[in-house]
């Protein structure tokens, strides 16, 4: 009677606590067809995993399903015996996880995990097995399948895992994929050909994809319907168009009005009106890191930021952008001190703190800040928000403990927390409310600089907003200057006047942030931008790259130089188109 | 889920219980014992048990049970002050090393896996042999014994709190290295630290009772539990009471510590066992 | 893998050195006299004078530590004060006996705990979980010796199963022999067993909150292969590396063990000595058994890479 794949009616989940049952998923009801890329889109703590997880009956034990039914091609799965569910699990519905680090069996080799899916489902002789697993890891453009059978987890990045965990999954050729937050630990370039090769795969198959997911902006490019979970109820779902123009419930107004990027085109440039002398300024400064090798073997050396220079004007937000081990979290440490530079000077409100004893730094420290990525590790869990926040202030022998503890109380009130807070431990905040503590902590000694290492990264979008509001409004009552690193253009074209954008510890361009959105030149710059994925109507299509933009001595310092890096590098450097877009270049040879 | 709790809750309860009469009949021991633990008694050699003597009397006709009360004193100050010993030290050393790092922490863990070559019992025995017998030498040899392991710990403790940003948020702050060390590692010490302590005096607990089994211990008249089991050893056939009870007493000790250090450790690291 | 092999036992070469550091430092801060000791009865200064150098006492501290090292490394631990015997004779006619009583109970202990360290895991908080969580518990509890001493008490005097104490060397009568071992063995393994079933156990629960566990029972893998082939390998590595560090512990009891059965091993040996201050013979069992720890230690290095490939060879 139905194409129906999946069909969830009143699904409600519930764990018991403390003698009473709390319900983590309500009355869902939830329908997929074949061939349909499904949206399930929430954020965390929402139940969207346990949807997913009672699809293969893979509750954890204490889990409770109270009421409703799992209809998988009009089957009922929750009445399966165990013997029906192995058979049923893989076979029908395959399942991707979120982090490839951890889904892969690191003590099994690739071969191993790729067949035993295969062995369990079918009767095919173990050469045909192996020619089967060749095959699929040539559909994920894995290249040496062969070799590749033979190796561990270990030995592949995690775009290359999280291919191996596609193969492994659609070699069974099930009739649902579920993929849960398949892209979320991966840089953008990689999730863009990660989400691109499972959509292909998908589509070639015929098959039906969930996709879990908290990033409006894939959900916006790839999925086909969407429903949106606010905990533990389905508050809305329809078709992906027309949510995203009209959404109709208040939650999902407030995901969507989230989404970082929006704001883009009103943001008004940092205008330099008059040259004031800046508040950082770097030249060509190079952090080496030593490679422990073992006792016997010289250590290697290992350059995470490659002559870099950076010049940040008193109240301008400068941004930088780049993926991870770019070297941007090195780079903003280096600005502090916090690692040494093995070369190049660095010179922070007029005082040049390259050689600076760490007594001497000390006094300056409260001058330079630093907001940390992750407010779980960055309290101390042992000490109260009072004590947290009021650290800074024992350098401060003139101020009684009463001044102080007003102090507290009115930067506190100045981040949104109220005096309720003043007694919590950390462990009884949320994230947002944890990262607030940091912020009020890293201005309380008005400091003129302050570097926010991926300040949002760990947030919830909601939260995320919220966070780089308060920022932003910061900044602008107290003017102070910053270094914003992030791996994410679209959060940092909220908040940046200029953007430098680095790749493997090179700057690789520079520029105003209109600027580098609107006319980015170098290649590297371009991929990331078009990989970023993007809510139907903000779709930007970039300008052609004119090729005579550069003279014709000079080429792009590209990726692959950069990658087979090499001592001829010594001769980039940063060629200026004009009003400070610069972009990495190299003489060509003659 | 509610069955699981109350089996965990029981653990616990019942560690603290036997811990607590423990505890008392220690405590009771030190100014009352129904007989002197000490004086010999030919009249009234090796009786079995009976409502004069409850736990019986030894080869020198001494009350078992009031030698048990009496000997809980030593055997447990001396683990207690060698847990003391072991724990400043090692956590001394430990901090010291594994915050600094570098070639510090190189040398120092030569020493240590050196250290851990020697088992704790056999490095004692070769201490005492050193110092000489007694009870203060016994605790300063478990003491000095034990360190190692406590050190190894407290290192990686260290280690694992330095990766932490909170650690180099106190450097942004402009704070010094041992102000650091002091207000932002050693409290996070504390948590994993005490798990350590219950499974480290239990080691030590079974460590002088081993001692003083072999002759190792506290000298007599003094009695100690692991030298009552050994005196007890000679007449085990004929009057086994004399070396059952002190075990008895030992085990019980032991059980009651492990089970409140499984507790401690349910408690501050509750993925062990909750989900 | 040879040069990973090499790698790993130049390594134990400077602790090996730093144990004959301490071991030495040891027996030379002994209070009294070597010479005077060795010299015994004969009270003639002369004599003693030929002892000491004989003995290159006359010699600056770290020449002697030089001098010793050299005699150590070509086997020579010296004479034992007792028997007069090489050190070295004395203590290999009783290694072997200690090693029976403690290879199998590893062995016994090992087989025993990663089974039920895996069925714990995977009932966690279940009756069957907890029954045995119980037992071990109750198992670590008990001190060794006293554990002996009721074994003999139970099997030997009461139901009269088994010998009480005493020893039967394997090549005069394999089956009495036997007999003679299995209380000692029991008693030496019962607390291994349970710290290596507990840590086997809290291994494997890690091990199946993972996500490949979770993506194995979404393949459709059956929970026996779930365990058998997911978790079993994972979950050992980090046990391995106990079980090296607990031969240390083993051997320690051994000493114990021994006396409670009066077994000619090497723990008694150690024992005895420190009574007869027989310093030559304590100095050689320490460094003997240093030894066997570091050597032990070496062989788990080089068989985890094949539990965990992560760890280049």
């Amino acid at each position: 009677m139905n194409n129906l794949l999946v069909n969830i009616k009143d699904l409600t989940i519930g764990f018991p606590n403390g003698g009473e049952i709390f319900n983590a998923v309500h009355h869902v009801n939830l329908e997929i067809k074949a061939g349909e890329v499904f949206a399930l889109v929430g954020e965390s703590g929402s139940g969207k995993t346990l949807v997913s997880k009672a699809i293969l009956n893979l509750l954890p034990d204490t889990a409770l399903i109270r009421s409703g039914s799992i209809e998988i091609s009009g089957e009922d799965i929750l009445s399966y015996s165990p013997l029906e569910l192995r058979s049923y699990r893989g076979k029908k519905v395959g399942m991707v996880f979120q982090e490839p680090l951890t889904s892969l069996n690191p003590a099994l080799s690739i071969g191993m995990q790729l067949s035993e899916g295969l062995k369990i489902h079918s009767d095919l002789t173990s050469a045909e097995v192996k020619n089967e697993c060749i095959k699929m890891l040539n559909r994920v453009y894995m290249p040496n399948p062969e070799e590749a059978l033979k190796k561990y987890p270990h030995e592949f990045s995690g775009g290359m895992r999280q291919r191996i965990m596609l193969a492994s999954v659609m070699l069974l050729k099930p009739d649902l994929l579920i993929a849960d937050e398949p892209t979320t630990a991966l840089d953008v370039i990689v999730q863009k050909e990660v989400l691109d090769l499972m959509m292909e795969i998908v589509s070639e198959e015929g098959i039906g994809l969930m996709l879990i997911t908290h990033d409006l902006a894939i959900v916006g490019e790839y999925a086909n319907r969407i429903a949106v979970m606010e905990k533990g109820r389905i508050v809305e779902t329809g078709n992906v168009e027309e949510i995203v123009k009209n959404p109709s419930h208040p939650y999902t107004k407030k995901l969507f009005s989230s989404v970082p990027g929006n704001a883009r085109q009103e943001k008004p440039r940092y205008e330099d009106t008059e040259p004031k002398p800046p508040i950082v300024n770097a030249q060509n400064i190079e952090v080496t890191f030593p490679i422990k090798k073992g006792l016997f073997t010289p250590d290697q050396k290992f350059k995470a930021v490659k002559d870099v220079s950076i010049k940040i004007s008193p109240g301008e937000i400068v941004a930088l952008v780049g993926e991870s081990g770019s070297g941007k979290s090195t780079l903003g440490r280096a600005l502090l001190k916090l690692v040494d530079t093995s070369s190049g000077s660095i010179e922070v409100l007029g005082t040049d703190i390259t050689n600076l004893s760490d007594g001497d730094i000390k006094d300056m420290r409260q001058n330079m800040q630093l907001i940390f990525q992750d407010p779980f590790s960055s309290l101390d869990p042992r000490m109260r928000v009072e004590a947290i926040v009021s650290e800074p202030l024992r350098h401060m022998n003139n101020v009684s403990k009463p001044e102080k503890k007003q102090i507290v109380k009115s930067t506190l009130v100045e981040v949104g927390l109220g005096n309720e807070f003043i007694d919590r431990y950390p462990h009884e905040l949320s994230g947002g409310q944890r990262q607030r503590v940091c912020i009020a902590r890293s201005i309380i000694m008005k400091p003129d600089f302050i570097v926010a290492d991926e300040p949002v990264a760990a947030l919830d979008v909601t939260v995320q907003k919220q966070i780089l509001e308060l920022f932003s409004e910061l900044q602008k009552k107290r003017g102070f200057s910053c270094l914003f690193i992030s791996h994410d253009l679209a959060v940092v074209s909220d908040v940046s006047s200029r953007i430098m954008v680095m790749y493997h510890g090179y700057i690789v361009e520079e520029g105003q942030t209109n600027k580098i959105f609107a006319n980015p030149v170098h290649p590297y710059t371009r991929a990331l931008l078009q990989a970023a994925p993007k809510l139907p109507g903000h779709d930007v299509s970039l300008p052609d790259l004119t090729t005579e933009i550069l003279p014709d001595n000079l080429t792009f310092l590209s990726t692959e130089n950069i990658k087979d890096d090499s001592s001829q590098l010594k001769r980039q450097f940063l060629y200026d188109l004009g009003d400070g877009h610069k972009v990495a270049v190299l003489p060509t040879e003659r | 889920m509610t069955r699981i709790m109350k089996t965990r809750r029981y653990n616990e309860v019942i560690g603290k219980y036997i811990f607590a009469s423990i505890l008392i009949m220690i405590i009771i021991g030190t100014f009352y014992t129904p007989y002197d633990p000490i004086a010999i008694n030919l009249d009234n050699i090796l009786s079995s048990p009976s409502w004069k003597h409850l736990l019986g009397t030894d080869q020198f006709g001494r009350d078992v049970f009031s030698r048990i009360m009496s000997a809980g004193r030593i055997s447990a100050s001396v683990s207690f002050f060698a847990v003391m010993i072991a724990l400043v030290l090692g956590t001394f050393i430990g901090v010291i090393v594994g915050f600094w790092g570098g070639w510090v922490d190189r040398v120092f863990m030569v020493f240590l896996d050196a250290l851990m070559a020697l088992p704790g019992i056999l490095l004692a025995l070769a201490i005492m042999m050193v110092i000489g017998a007694g009870m203060s030498a016994l605790i300063i040899a478990l003491g000095v014994a034990y360190t190692p392991n406590v050190a190894r710990l407290v290192r990686g403790i260290v280690l694992s709190i330095k990766q932490k940003e909170y650690i180099e948020a106190s450097k942004v702050l402009g704070n010094s290295k041992v102000y650091t060390v002091v207000f932002h590692v050693l409290p996070n010490c504390i948590t994993p630290l005490t798990v350590a302590v219950s499974s480290l005096f239990s080691a030590a607990l079974l460590a002088e009772s081993a001692l003083s089994f072999l002759g190792m211990g506290v000298p007599p008249p003094s009695p100690t539990w692991g030298g009552m089991l050994a005196d007890g050893k000679q007449y085990f056939s004929t009057a086994p009471w004399v070396s059952i009870f002190p075990g008895v007493v030992v085990s019980l000790t032991l059980l009651a510590v492990n089970l409140l250090g499984d507790a401690l450790r349910d408690r501050f690291d509750p993925r062990m066992n909750n989900m | 893998m040879i040069a990973y092999i090499v790698k790993k036992m130049l390594l134990a070469i400077p602790t090996l050195f730093i144990v004959a550091l301490i071991v030495f430092c040891l027996m030379r801060s002994i209070p009294g006299d070597p010479a005077m000791i060795l010299a015994g009865d004969i009270n003639d200064p002369l004599i003693v004078e030929q002892i000491r150098k004989s003995l290159g006492l006359d010699q600056p501290l770290p020449m002697q530590f030089f001098l010793w090292g050299k005699q150590v490394l070509s086997g020579n631990l010296g004479f034992s004060a007792m028997t007069g015997e090489p050190v070295f004779e004395t203590m290999s006619k009783r290694i072997g006996v200690t090693a029976l009583l403690v290879v199998p109970a590893l062995i016994l202990s090992v087989l025993f705990a990663v089974p039920a360290g895996l069925y714990a895991a995977w009932n966690q908080n279940k009756k069957g979980d907890i029954t045995i969580m119980v037992c071990l518990i109750v198992a670590i509890s008990i001190p060794s010796f006293w554990m002996g001493m009721m074994l003999i008490l139970i099997f030997g005097v009461w139901l009269g199963w088994l010998p009480t104490v005493g020893y039967v060397p394997f090549g005069e009568d394999f089956w009495q022999a036997g007999k003679y071992m299995i209380l000692p063995v029991i008693s030496i393994m019962l607390v291994e067993m349970a710290t290596i079933t507990r840590m086997m156990r809290s291994n494997a629960i890690e091990v199946l909150r993972q996500d490949y566990i979770t993506h194995a029972r979404a393949k459709g893998v059956s929970e026996r292969n779930v365990l058998l082939k997911h978790t079993l390998k994972n979950s050992f590595a980090p046990t391995l590396t106990l079980i090296g560090l607990m031969l240390g512990s083993l051997l320690g009891g051994a000493a114990v063990v021994e006396t409670v059965f009066s077994i000619p091993g090497i723990g008694r040996l150690l024992v005895d000595s420190i009574y007869a201050r027989d310093y030559a013979v304590v100095q050689g069992i320490l460094l003997f058994v240093s030894l066997i720890y570091v050597i032990t230690n070496l062989l788990v290095d080089v068989l985890y890479p094949f539990f965990d490939p992560r760890v280049k060879l």
